[in-house]
C-alpha cells in the first residue's frame, strides 16, 4: 500500500466519524414518540414522551416496577427484581429503544409516533 | 473485427461469468457479522480488475451485464435497483481513482473508494425507494465496512492483476 492509499482511508474514516457524530448528536425531538409499557406481553400503558409522569406497575405476586417519563426519556427508577438490570439500563428515548425487566415481565419500549419510519418497509 | 477486439470481447464475457459466479459464491458464505447488509463485495474484484486490465468501457459493460444477470437469476427486480445504483456509483468512483493512478493512488485506493461508494449508492437507492432519510443513520457504519471490504478486495485484485497482465495484455 502506498502513502496515498492510507490518505484515502483516513479521509473516509474521518467522514464516517463526522457523520456518526452528526447523526448521534441530533437529539430526537421530544414529543415525537411515546413510551409503551408492557406487562406480561400486553400493553399496560402508553405515555407520550412529552409527559412528566410516574407509573407504577404492580403484579399480583407483589413484584413492582416504577417507570418515570420525563424530559422525553423513559427510565426505570425502581424495580423489585433481584438483578436490577432494568434500573441500570440507560434511559430510553429513541424509537425502538427499550428497557426490559425480565423477572417481572415488564418492558418499556419507545415507539415513534411519526409516519414514514424505516420500520414501515416490511409491510 | 480485428484480433484485439475479439480478445477484448471474449475476455469481457469471461469476466462477466466470473463476476456472476462470485456473486453466487458470496451468497453461499455470509460473513458472520452482526450488521445486516454487509457483504465482502467479491464481484467488485472483477469490476476492479476489468478496469485496470481492459478499460473503463468494458468495466461498465461487465458491471451492467453482471447486475442484470444476477438480479434475474437469483434475487429479483427490487435488488436490481440497489445493485445498479451501488455498482454504477462504485465503478464511477473507481474510474476516477484509476484516472489518478499515475499520481500515487494504487489499486487499493480504487478498491476502497469503490467499496465505500457502492454502499453510498445503495443507501441513496434505499432513501429513494423508501422515501425516508432515516437510512442515512446507517451511513457511517457502511462507510467503515466499505473501507474494510475495500482493502480486502483491493489486496486480492493487486495480487491477481500482474498475473493476468502477463497473459491478457490488451493495448
Amino acid at each position: 500500500m502506498k502513502k496515498k492509499d492510507f490518505l484515502i482511508i483516513v479521509i473516509f474514516l474521518i467522514t464516517a466519524a463526522v457523520l456518526w457524530l452528526l447523526v448521534n448528536r441530533t437529539p430526537e425531538v421530544a414529543g415525537k414518540g411515546e413510551a409503551v409499557i408492557y406487562k406480561d406481553r400486553e400493553e399496560f400503558a402508553v405515555i407520550p414522551l412529552t409527559a412528566d409522569e410516574v407509573i407504577v406497575v404492580e403484579n399480583g405476586d407483589g413484584s413492582r416496577n416504577v417507570i418515570q417519563v420525563k424530559d422525553g426519556k423513559a427510565r426505570m427508577i425502581e424495580a423489585s427484581c433481584p438483578d436490577q438490570i432494568c434500573v441500570n439500563t440507560r434511559p430510553a428515548q429513541a424509537n425502538g429503544q427499550s428497557i426490559i425487566c425480565l423477572p417481572n415481565r415488564v418492558a418499556v419500549e419507545i415507539r415513534s409516533t411519526n409516519e414514514n419510519e424505516i420500520d414501515g418497509v416490511s409491510e | 473485427m480485428n484480433h484485439d477486439n475479439i480478445r477484448r470481447m471474449v475476455l469481457s464475457a469471461i469476466m462477466t461469468a466470473v463476476a456472476i459466479t462470485l456473486h453466487f459464491v458470496e451468497g453461499l458464505f455470509p460473513i458472520p457479522v452482526a450488521i445486516p447488509g454487509i457483504k465482502l463485495g467479491l464481484p467488485n474484484i472483477v469490476s476492479l480488475v476489468a478496469l485496470y486490465l481492459i478499460g473503463p468501457v468494458d468495466a461498465y459493460a461487465i458491471l451492467i451485464l453482471r447486475v442484470f444477470m444476477t438480479s434475474f437469476l437469483y434475487s429479483g427486480f427490487s435488488s436490481l435497483i440497489f445493485s445498479l445504483a451501488g455498482g454504477i456509483l462504485s465503478v464511477t468512483a473507481m474510474f476516477v481513482i484509476w484516472k489518478l493512478r499515475e499520481k500515487g493512488f494504487s489499486i487499493i485506493s480504487a478498491s476502497v473508494t469503490g467499496g465505500v461508494f457502492h454502499n453510498v449508492g445503495q443507501i441513496l437507492a434505499a432513501a429513494a425507494v423508501l422515501r425516508t432519510f432515516s437510512v442515512f443513520y446507517y451511513l457511517p457504519v457502511l462507510i467503515v465496512s466499505g473501507i474494510t471490504t475495500g482493502v480486502v478486495t483491493g489486496i486480492v485484485s493487486a495480487s491477481i492483476l500482474p498475473r493476468l497482465n502477463k497473459i491478457y495484455r490488451i493495448k
